[in-house]
């Protein structure tokens, strides 16, 4: 008897790992989002983030206008004399991005910038062009000492101070994916109210939500494939 | 006479396991000899931990500080290796830069074996290699450990229920075997057990030598979210971010992210908060430490190619971008010593009134150009 | 055919033949299969991982082994049986409340020593004589026992696969108890009543009193569950409040309240009680260094990650099928081997379906359901030598109490995402 139950069982383990070994392709259909797997490296963006709210295994997949071979994408055209010095740059979010957006400026050779991520509504007037990088990000609002409520509030006043002095505004969104969410979404809507110009690393645009907007409010619109691709941006932007 | 054949029944099994054990030790002995550093001419002094946190003297803990001072004034760059032992990229860069680094303003310390107890034993059910052995242009081998990512039981056990650290790090659960992890147990505690003296060695080190910027080298498993990322400090932030900048300019994937602000125990964060340094740990992939890593052998420590994450990657179960080919060892190394690099370059773009200036090894083309065979020195 | 296959046919294949054709012990058979896989791999015989692999569990080695002692004083000291007598004599009026109250004798040694053995052996050994007493079959009752047991095995705090699971993906094992209890005490109670409740009618308590030992409560009174109210008291506190408490380490407390049973009740000889207690252990101890030695050989050799990666390739139904044929079947080998062979994998697999440690609990839960399978079927084989019955009739009871479990666990595992409430 115990023979029998050992052949069986020997029988059981091989037809189950050798299944295991050749039926990858007939595979009933697995968890959500599968998909082949070249399309899938071509919406990977070099974006970064904190995973706050934002489950990597859902990935949406979508066309792509920028890839490894086209870093840029615009949609409009830019008028780069709207955008004179001086500039602040600042954060609504305090996501780690925007010490990124610092980076750009210093490695484009931008002098005459201001680095303020909790810059304040009084700073405003003192600026010809602000630029908010958008993104919430707990850690970063943590690091800062403030919460949810007080980054709000500060981009309320902010937003205030702009449309009473009216610098040219230039929203960035560099995060990607990861950077949207309930409250990013939120900062990045009231900075679209005032934008004259959108820089998005495009991992961001999953669900078409910058195109549209471009499209509606008729701003112009740059897509980045990777953060690093905006130091030609902007470059180009301020180093007229 | 029964009992006389149980007698020696029990001699003979008794037996079985000494030669078991015996045999077992002889390797696990040779893992306690530290590989040898052919340290490039500027090494000024060798420095022992202990001087800095007397409780270590004579302990397994007492490691080695290689010091490089270019007498010229500035800055100091402390960068740690082997925090973790099997994140073998850690150890490797570190000695890569011991043996080929020249500094010309600032000082520079090397630790390549944070953890010199976890570089003694290997971890349990992961059938690690402990030593592998690459052959350099000369036609002469050097051998290196694989370690465990904690501090070897024999040097410190056992792990009790509950602990709380001078971070605040609560540790239970099966998370109190991480009191035998350096980076849980950060500022450290002169008194404490050995791993906490070890990290109160290291918070010392870098109070008394006025350390500007640390760089905490690890590699993650290609499950890991934060591979090809490097973690700051909020105040080392800025430098990081232009960092990551630069390395993108070159071609190379590299994020910078806040430390969490409740990742106690951790460098990044203990560390930073309890030390005027700039702190930073950054992330490179390594296949031979997660679940799905088929055969070990020098081969998949060496080449860091593993089949089977490439296809976990296409299935969509791994979200970083595995190569087909895999990721070998010195690509990971040259990608540390160029993010040190470049993390020296922002720093003194950021604090150029105490420089630090060193070159090590050249670019990232550079290194892949000379493979492991090239990067490290023949040793006698 | 890819090597690693053959590597895990080899090690699976030895395995087999040791066990079964040439009737050595489990722990040995798994050397020997762990061995065949190095050499079939080209490895060798790789000594130091066969070493590292047997001393994997030492920690766990030690709180088994003290446990075990603590059962055995308080099984010698008149401790269990008293409990028994106060359960029946209490409670004969309500026979449901009393199997269920029985069950839960029977699953106590498995809660805190993490092994099926060890409630089978000691408190199986006592609460047997009732459920027999009572007009319960013996193969029914060996069921009850071989099930009751199985739940204790999984039921928190201790359960090993749990451990073994959480370990593989480096999760802490916190947060167990509300899962695993949420499914091992309806499984219990189920078992006992669907199995038992019937033969309980009419129960005259007079003829029950004469098989229980109705003095040792009586002579000793509360003194007798100090033991037992101790280390409750011990294990709460060095948890509850560790930064008054010493930390004293499980083994310890054990010990602790070993000693003090050899005062709190009937005299033994604690020195034959500390042997008996450990030769009932070291196949169980011997085990899990047989199970150490195979899974490191199964991960040096690339077997593991073999595994996972065609786990992996499978789909979602496919899996839970595997999860609740391969991976119980694979207790046959070893329940132990199941969790850290097969229920890592899944759970990597599972991971964004709900609950990360729900599904971990409820895949250990699987898991220890392995110990019911023949050939090794630990649970299972004392349970039917304890009612003086062979396995076979004990298990064909067995199959409704094992089928049901199987299912309510799938139905949790699906509706894990709404249970994270349960593992704060």
């Amino acid at each position: 008897m115990k023979k029998i139950i050992a052949i069986l069982l020997a029988v059981l383990f091989v037809t189950a790992f050798a299944a295991c070994g050749g039926k990858t392709e007939e595979a009933a259909p697995a968890p959500a989002a599968e998909a082949p797997a070249e399309q899938k490296q071509e919406t990977y963006t070099s974006s970064q983030g904190t995973v706050d709210g934002y489950d990597p295994n859902q990935k949406t997949e979508f066309a792509m206008n920028t890839s490894e071979s086209v870093r840029t994408f615009n949609i409009g055209e830019v008028d780069a004399s709207l955008f004179e010095t001086p500039i602040l740059v600042t954060s609504f979010g305090q996501s780690a991005d925007t010490s990124m957006m610092d980076a750009i400026m210093k490695r484009s050779g931008v002098k005459d910038y201001a680095f303020n991520a909790l810059a304040q509504d009084t700073d405003i007037k003192n600026y010809k062009t602000v630029i908010i990088v958008c993104g919430a990000s707990s850690k970063g609002l943590g690091a800062a000492g403030i919460s949810e409520a007080d980054e709000t509030a500060r981009a309320e006043k902010i937003m205030a101070a702009i449309k009473e002095t009216n610098p040219a505004v230039i929203m960035c969104h560099l995060g990607g994916s990861m950077r949207r969410g309930v409250l990013s979404d939120k900062l990045t809507d009231m900075v679209l109210e005032v934008a004259k110009y959108m820089v998005v690393v495009e991992d961001a645009n999953f669900d078409g939500k910058f195109t549209t907007v471009a499209q509606e409010k008729n701003i112009p619109l740059t897509y980045l494939f990777a953060i690093k691709d905006g130091m030609d941006v902007f470059s180009a932007l301020f180093n007229k | 006479m029964k009992k006389y054949s149980y007698l020696w029944k029990n001699i003979l099994v008794l037996a079985v396991a000494l030669l078991f054990a015996a045999v077992a030790a002889h390797d696990f002995l040779a893992m306690r000899t530290p590989e040898p550093v052919a340290a490039s001419d500027g090494l000024t002094r060798v420095a022992k931990l202990s001087e800095y946190c007397a409780n270590l003297k004579g302990t397994v803990g007492d490691e080695e500080i290689y010091m490089f001072d270019s007498g010229v004034p500035g800055g100091t760059f402390l960068v740690l290796g082997g925090t973790h032992p099997n994140e073998s990229a850690g150890m490797m860069a570190a000695i890569a830069m011991a043996e080929n680094i020249e500094v010309t303003a600032g000082r520079v310390f090397i630790m390549p074996w944070t953890n010199t107890s976890g570089f003694t034993h290997t971890s349990p059910l992961d059938g690690m290699q402990d030593l592998f052995t690459i052959t350099l242009k000369d036609g002469s081998t050097r051998t290196f450990r694989v370690g465990n990512r904690l501090t070897n039981p024999v040097d410190q056990w056992p792990d009790r229920n509950y602990y709380e650290g001078t971070s605040g790090r609560k540790l239970v659960g099966t998370e109190t075997a991480e009191i035998r992890n350096v980076n849980r147990l950060y500022p450290g505690n002169e008194n404490g057990v050995l791993t906490e003296q070890v990290c109160a060695g290291i918070k010392n080190l870098i109070d008394r030598e006025n350390v500007s910027i640390v760089m905490d080298m690890h590699e993650g498993s290609p499950e890991f979210f934060y591979l090809d990322t490097t973690m700051a400090h909020e105040r080392a932030l800025n430098v990081a971010s232009l960092m990551a900048m630069d390395m993108g300019m070159d071609g190379l994937d590299m994020k910078a992210e806040l430390s969490g602000q409740t990742s106690y125990g951790l460098s990044h964060r203990s560390l930073g908060d309890n030390t005027n340094a700039l702190m930073t740990l950054m992330e490179t992939y390594n296949p031979s430490m997660g679940p799905l890593h088929g055969k070990m052998d020098d081969d998949l420590i060496i080449n860091g190619n593993e089949p089977n994450y490439y296809q976990a990657h296409l299935d969509g179960y791994i979200y970083y971008r595995v190569k087909e080919n895999g990721i070998p060892l010195i690509e990971r190394i040259a990608r540390h010593i160029v993010c040190i690099t470049k993390l020296k370059d922002a720093y003194n773009l950021y604090y150029p009134e105490a420089p630090i200036e060193f070159t090590c090894l050249g670019s990232y083309d550079d290194m892949m150009k000379l493979g492991l065979e090239g990067v490290f020195k023949p040793v006698k | 055919m890819d090597i690693e296959l053959l590597v895990l046919l080899a090690m699976l294949g030895v395995f087999l033949i040791g066990n079964l054709l040439l009737k050595l012990p489990v722990s040995l058979s798994m050397i020997l299969g762990a061995v065949a896989g190095a050499l079939v791999a080209g490895e060798g015989v790789p000594i130091r991982h066969l070493f590292e692999g047997c001393f994997t569990y030492v920690d766990t080695i030690l709180i088994i082994s003290t446990a075990m002692l603590f059962m055995t004083a308080i099984q010698r000291s008149g401790a269990l049986e008293a409990l028994n007598a106060l359960i029946v004599t209490k409670f004969y009026k309500v026979p449901a409340l009393m199997l269920i109250l029985l069950m839960f004798i029977v699953m106590f040694p498995g809660m805190i020593t993490g092994s099926s053995t060890a409630a089978v052996l000691s408190a199986g050994a006592i609460v047997a004589p009732i459920l027999l007493k009572i007009g319960i079959p013996k193969a029914r009752a060996g069921a009850i026992l071989a099930v009751g047991a199985i739940m204790g095995m999984a039921a928190p705090p201790v359960n090993i696969p749990a451990m073994l699971i959480a370990g593989g993906v480096d999760m802490p094992y916190i947060g167990f108890e509300g899962p695993l209890f949420l499914i091992t005490i309806p499984c219990a109670i189920f078992t006992v009543l669907f199995l038992g409740l019937k033969y309980c009618k009419n129960l005259d308590i007079e003829e029950l009193k004469k098989d229980l030992d109705m003095e040792v409560g009586k002579k000793y009174g509360f003194k007798l569950y100090i033991p037992i109210l101790l280390l409750v008291v011990l294990l709460v506190l060095t948890r509850a409040v560790p930064k008054i408490m010493p930390q004293l380490g499980t083994p310890l407390i054990f010990l602790l309240c070993a000693v003090v049973a050899v005062f709190t009740g009937r005299r033994f000889n604690a020195w034959e009680g500390g042997l008996e207690a450990m030769d009932t252990t070291i196949p169980v101890l011997a085990k899990l260094m047989g199970v150490g030695m195979f899974i490191q050989i199964l991960t040096l050799t690339g077997a593991r990650g073999y595994i996972v990666v065609s786990c992996l390739g499978w789909g979602l139904v496919a899996l839970y099928i595997a999860i609740c044929t391969i991976m119980p079947g694979f207790g046959a080998v070893s329940s132990y081997g199941a969790a850290s062979v097969m229920g890592v994998p899944f759970l990597l697999v599972l991971l964004d379906t709900g609950d990360q440690i729900t599904i971990a609990a409820l895949l250990s839960f699987i898991c220890c359901l392995g110990d019911l399978m023949p050939p090794t079927a630990l649970a299972g084989n004392y349970a039917a030598q304890i009612v003086g019955l062979k396995y076979k009739p004990v298990l064909k009871h067995c199959v409704i109490p094992f089928l049901v479990c199987i299912a309510l666990a799938v139905i949790y595992l699906l509706n894990s995402k709404y249970m994270g409430f349960l593992t704060r």
